[in-house]
Order: C-alpha cells, then structure tokens, then sequence
C-alpha cells in the first residue's frame, strides 16, 4: 500500500511496483494536484520514473504563492 | 528579552494583536517587530483589519500601544531585502539570532529570501503561512545550535527555492497609498476568503505558541510538525510529522 498526499488529500492505494507518474495521473484531479508539484517519496525529492514500494510515503508538494491579496 | 518579528501584515492583520494576548502574560519582556512595507487604505476593508489608513506598521503598531501598554512594539515600514534602499531594508538588520518569525506574505521572493538568511542564523524559529482558495497551509523551520529540527525549507518546496532573487516589480509599484486607494479594486471571485485568512492567522499563532511553549520548558526537540494543510470548507487538517532525523 502506498501512501499518497497532498496538502490536505491524502488516500491509501495499490500503487507497489508502479511509478510515481502513474500515482500524480490517478490522483491529480482529485487531489488538485498541479503540474509543477514536486514528488517526494519518504521524504526525498524523487523523479516521476520513479518506482513505489509498499509502505512508501508519497507526497507531492506544491507550496501556495498567495498569503494575501494586497 | 523575546523578539518576535511579523513580516507581512495584510492577511495577518489580526496577528499582532492576538499574539499580544499571550505574550503579556507569559513573555511580558517581549518586543514585536512589524514589518510590511504597504499602507492600510480604503478598499481593503473586506480581509485587513485595520482602524485607520496609513502604513500598515505603524498603524499596528499604535494599536498594540493602546491595547497592550507595557509590550514594546517596533514598526519597519520597508520591504525586506539582501539591501537598503529608499524602499527595502536589509534583512540582517531586522531578523536577528533568536528570533520568532511570523511570515504572511503573498510571494516567493520573499520566502526565499527570509528562508535564506534563516539558514545563516544559529536559532530561529520561521513559520509561514499561506492561503489557496479554502486551502490553508503553513510550514515551520526550526533551528537550534545551527541545527535544524526541522526541514529546511528551500530543500521541502523547490517552488520557493527556485523563486527569482529580486522582489517582484510589482511590489514597489504599490507602495504608495495614494496609488492604491486610486487602483481598480480587486474583483469579487479573487479576493481571500475572510475566514481562510483567519485560519492562517490561527495557526500561525498556534505555530508560534508552541515554539515559545517548548521552549520555556527545554523541549524545542519535540517540535511535533513540518508543516500542515488545512481545508476550511470540510475541516479537514493534515500535519506532516518531523519524521527525519534532527539534523
């Protein structure tokens, strides 16, 4: 099972073997996910090619330009 | 003596004056530093709280005089940079070994370059603070001794790593307060939603409280988080835990 999150998304799917690019395409509409979100699984910066283990933390990170509109 | 230094004080409007319930009974030697380089004026009353026009320091500054007499309150009416201008101020000079910075700004550049010269300093705690439609997300660097204990954050968002040097053109652009009150007003569908800038306002706050909490009692090591994404419409929060190693 692979973990995956973003920002305040999160799910639990059968991702073990498959690259991350294939977790970003299933969820990136529903989380919101935008192009530009960096991967990182168990805390480190990873390529889309990437392959998932089971038990890995999966997270795509995209911080917010916009504290305030003035 | 306890400095805690406000940078941006547009969505945090409310910051100030919160923290300042707390602070004048646990940490009565504190001194706030208020930092935005923009005035409070008509127009924007829908998401500042402000009582009166003129620079948001200021302005903030006198308000937390009145309310709370016996705190030290220091405006800096300038944009933060790598130097002083007519305009900018150096950072160096305003965020200082020790510090708690409260961070509400509403640019990479800025972040960048706050969480760059966090990186010089032995001890800071930096919390940020940010807003996404109905999303609010904060981070929290904390470092002790030249240690992070938790991640850096130009290495957790490449985003705002990757942010240009130079502040945005933009910036300078609306700094006067007759420019602004004359500038078309923002539209309906892209204003902040009020209640979301409160959300961050509350967990900054809370960031900050815990850091100060911690601390007091010799625990700073069991700052529990990274970072958190809240969404207001569904109340849903969800923390990353400072899982790494304490470097």
């Amino acid at each position: 099972m692979i973990h995956i999150k973003y920002r305040e998304h999160l799910a639990d799917a059968q991702f073990g073997g498959r690259a991350v690019a294939d977790a970003r395409t299933a969820y990136e509409h529903a989380f919101g996910i935008p192009p530009d979100a960096t991967s990182m699984v168990n805390g480190q910066q990873v390529g889309e090619d990437h392959l998932l283990t089971d038990g890995d933390k999966l997270e795509f990170i995209s911080s917010s330009k916009k504290g305030t509109s003035a | 003596m306890t400095r805690i230094v406000f940078v941006g004080l547009g969505g945090n409007s409310w910051g100030p004056l919160l923290a300042g319930l707390y602070l004048r009974q646990q940490h009565p030697d504190a001194t706030l530093v208020l930092v935005d380089g923009k005035e409070y004026h008509a127009g924007h009353e829908d998401h500042e709280f402000f009582l009166r026009t003129g620079p948001k320091p200021v302005v903030q500054a006198n308000l937390l005089h009145s309310t709370y007499p016996d705190l030290v309150s220091m405006p800096v009416c300038a944009l933060l940079d790598r130097h002083t201008t007519e305009q900018t101020i150096n950072i160096a000079g305003v965020i200082l070994d020790g510090d708690y910075v409260v961070m509400v700004v509403d640019n990479h550049e800025t972040r960048r370059l706050v969480a760059e010269h966090a990186m010089t300093l032995p001890n800071i705690t930096l919390i940020s603070g940010a807003i996404d439609g109905i999303s609010v997300g904060i981070w929290v660097h904390v470092r002790r001794d030249g240690h992070n204990l938790t991640p850096p954050p130009l290495q957790r968002y490449p985003d705002i790593a990757r942010a240009p040097r130079a502040l945005p053109d933009e910036m300078f652009r609306r700094t006067g307060c007759l420019e602004e009150a004359t500038a078309p007003r923002t539209p309906q569908e892209e204003r902040p939603n009020y209640f979301a800038l409160l959300t961050t306002t509350t967990l900054t706050l809370n960031a900050l409280w815990l850091a100060l909490d911690l601390d007091a009692r010799g625990r700073i090591t069991e700052f529990p988080y990274v970072d958190t994404w809240c969404n207001i419409q569904t109340a849903t929060a969800t923390p990353n835990q400072v899982q790494e190693k304490r470097q």
